[in-house]
């Protein structure tokens, strides 16, 4: 058969035909019909189902050839596992034990652990903040990066970038391994990537050592604006930064720990996976634009008052949206105090 | 064939002396050292194969295996049951390969002297793979393979190379049943072009090796290059009406 043979032909359609894909829908009569009628159908349909078959059978001649893991990379996988399992017997690695060990009576003010690796892990007291008198899912620290870390990360992210759709969102990657400076830093924001894409019940996750993180968390404390908050695209997506003081009300100088304590208690409430999981889908679901895909989460303030700021990307564009502590609470949706799109 | 039957998750664990791939999973998360290593023992060669033949490269297919299973390592206590344990590190690691292909399709690198890496980010070369019985005849085939656009490949690596079921293959990939038999049917067909195998006895043989099939050039241009050719389709298998 040439070209001109199959012209007249809509070998997609014939192809879905062969292969099943419209059984059952309108379009297998339509099809069905055509090949009955047509002769140029009738013979593409022929050709196609004997050249299909021939496919069908070398690929699964493929398949039919072993192809065991090969020695060395099965030993360079025991060894990352082995690593793996190491890091997570450490009593900083494990985001259970992490929350069990913030004293009871911290309440809702942030404790803050010096993570290997320089993430800083604010622990919120979680019994008062949910309610509850026991660490549950729910309660799991969010971590974010110091800000001697923050720059590397920014790095890291721009190398390898990190999103979750907000449909199948789910804290993984970027916790204190990710941190940590190991080598293959990059190679981990991917594997987390995957995780995420793999794991769409995971939103209650308990991601060991920090309870993951959708791409970045930060916790800069700057104070946007409506004219500013575009800027926060440039921010998250280009590496090198946009210098912090490029970002007008940005507290110049101040250090981390200080922004958190300004926005902690008002935020606190959203350092919890899944308030935070909750929020993001609120965005989602109030943007109208899900699925979303969370590139940075900042923990800062709007026009003087605490806000999350987040960065998303979804089909068509990217976005930025400052929303308010109650973000994800019932009733009140995103708590949307700006937006723009940045992309 | 399925990637659970050796090793059900949910039953028969009273009758065997094995955990099962389940019960390994909780052992992990509640802390067994030794649990996740024994889970990832049973299936690493399939989950090495499928990435290997997804993304057609070893280091690259070693990397995302390592990858994926890392994370599946620390994300073990969000599996929740849904699906099967092997089903879950199937769709860590496709996703992981998947990943990697799309970056490299965004990023191109510059291919070594040996055509390891292609910027279509499908096989610039033969991966090292056991040879097949009918050598040469593989080679093409597996270039005909990495030709394909990347759901296509993904989708026809898991049905039709490894043998999965289309239903596990679209809970692998998270697309409707219908999907994946679209992109399977696409992709053979575009093979079946690309390899020769829709000319009449009067056409000129393609050029062997080279996906040349100038006497299709029309034909071959109907079958669609894109990611959403399913998308395109009246019938709409992405809707999900095809379950």
């Amino acid at each position: 058969m040439t070209g001109a043979e199959f012209s007249g032909v809509d070998i997609d359609l014939l192809a879905d035909y062969v292969g099943g894909a419209l059984d059952g829908t309108p379009d297998e009569a339509v099809v069905a019909a055509l090949i009955a009628d047509d002769p140029s159908w009738r013979d593409a349909h022929d050709l196609l189902c004997g050249g299909v078959a021939a496919v069908t059978t070398q690929l699964q001649s493929l398949g039919s050839v072993p192809e065991a893991m090969p020695a060395d990379i099965s030993a360079r996988l025991d060894a990352a596992l082995a690593e793996a399992s190491t890091e997570s017997a450490s009593p900083l690695a494990a985001g259970p034990r992490l929350a069990e060990s913030t004293p009871p009576d911290q309440g809702e003010e942030p404790v803050v652990h010096n993570a290997p690796g320089g993430a800083t892990v604010i622990a919120i007291g979680g019994a008062r903040a949910s309610g509850r008198g026991t660490a549950a899912p729910d309660q799991h620290p969010v971590a974010v990066p110091s800000d001697a870390r923050r720059r590397r990360m920014r790095r890291l992210r721009g190398a390898a970038p990190v999103g979750i759709a907000a449909g199948v969102l789910a804290f993984v990657g970027f916790g204190v391994q990710q941190f940590g400076g190991s080598a293959d830093s990059q190679t981990d924001s991917s594997a987390g990537t995957a995780a995420e894409q793999s794991a769409p019940q995971a939103a209650t996750g308990q991601d060991l050592a920090l309870p993951g993180v959708p791409a970045q968390i930060s916790e800069s404390g700057l104070d946007y604006r409506q004219a500013t908050l575009g800027q926060v695209g440039a921010r998250a997506m280009a590496a090198p930064d946009v210098p912090e003081d490029k970002i007008a009300g940005a507290p110049s100088g101040k250090s981390t720990l200080g922004a958190k304590s300004e926005t902690g208690d008002a935020l606190s409430r959203l350092r919890v996976q899944q308030a935070l999981l909750a929020c993001i889908d609120a965005i989602a679901d109030k943007s109208g634009l899900a699925p979303i895909t969370a590139q940075s989460i900042d923990f800062a303030r709007f026009d003087g008052a605490p806000a999350v700021v987040v960065q998303f990307t979804a089909r068509g564009g990217s976005w930025v949206w400052a929303v308010g502590p109650r973000c994800g609470t019932p009733g009140v949706g995103a708590d949307k105090l700006a937006s723009v799109q940045v992309g | 064939m399925t990637t659970g039957d050796a090793h059900p998750d949910a039953t028969g664990a009273a009758d065997r002396p094995e955990p099962t791939d389940a019960e390994l999973l909780r052992a992990h998360v509640d802390g067994d050292p030794q649990a996740f290593n024994v889970l990832v023992r049973r299936h690493r060669d399939r989950l090495w194969a499928v990435a290997l033949r997804t993304i057609g490269d070893r280091e690259e297919a070693a990397d995302a295996v390592q990858d994926a299973l890392l994370s599946a390592h620390r994300g073990a206590a969000r599996f929740r049951g849904d699906s099967a344990v092997t089903t879950w590190l199937h769709r860590i690691v496709v996703n992981a390969c998947l990943d990697r292909i799309r970056r490299r399709q965004a990023h191109p690198t510059v291919p070594l002297p040996d055509g390891r890496h292609s910027d279509d980010g499908g096989l610039g070369g033969p991966e090292p793979a056991a040879p097949a019985p009918d050598h040469d005849t593989a080679l093409v085939v597996r270039a005909a393979l990495a030709a394909l656009p990347v759901e296509q490949r993904a989708a026809l690596v898991l049905v039709d190379v490894q043998g999965y079921p289309v239903i596990e293959a679209a809970e692998i990939l998270g697309v409707a049943e219908g999907t994946i038999k679209s992109r399977c049917a696409r992709g053979r067909a575009r093979m079946a072009l690309t390899l020769g195998h829709l000319r009449t006895g009067s056409d000129e043989p393609p050029g062997r090796g080279d996906g040349g099939h100038a006497g299709n050039r029309a034909a071959a241009a109907r079958v669609p290059s894109g990611s959403g050719a399913a998308a395109q389709h009246p019938s709409a298998p992405d809707r999900g009406d095809q379950q």
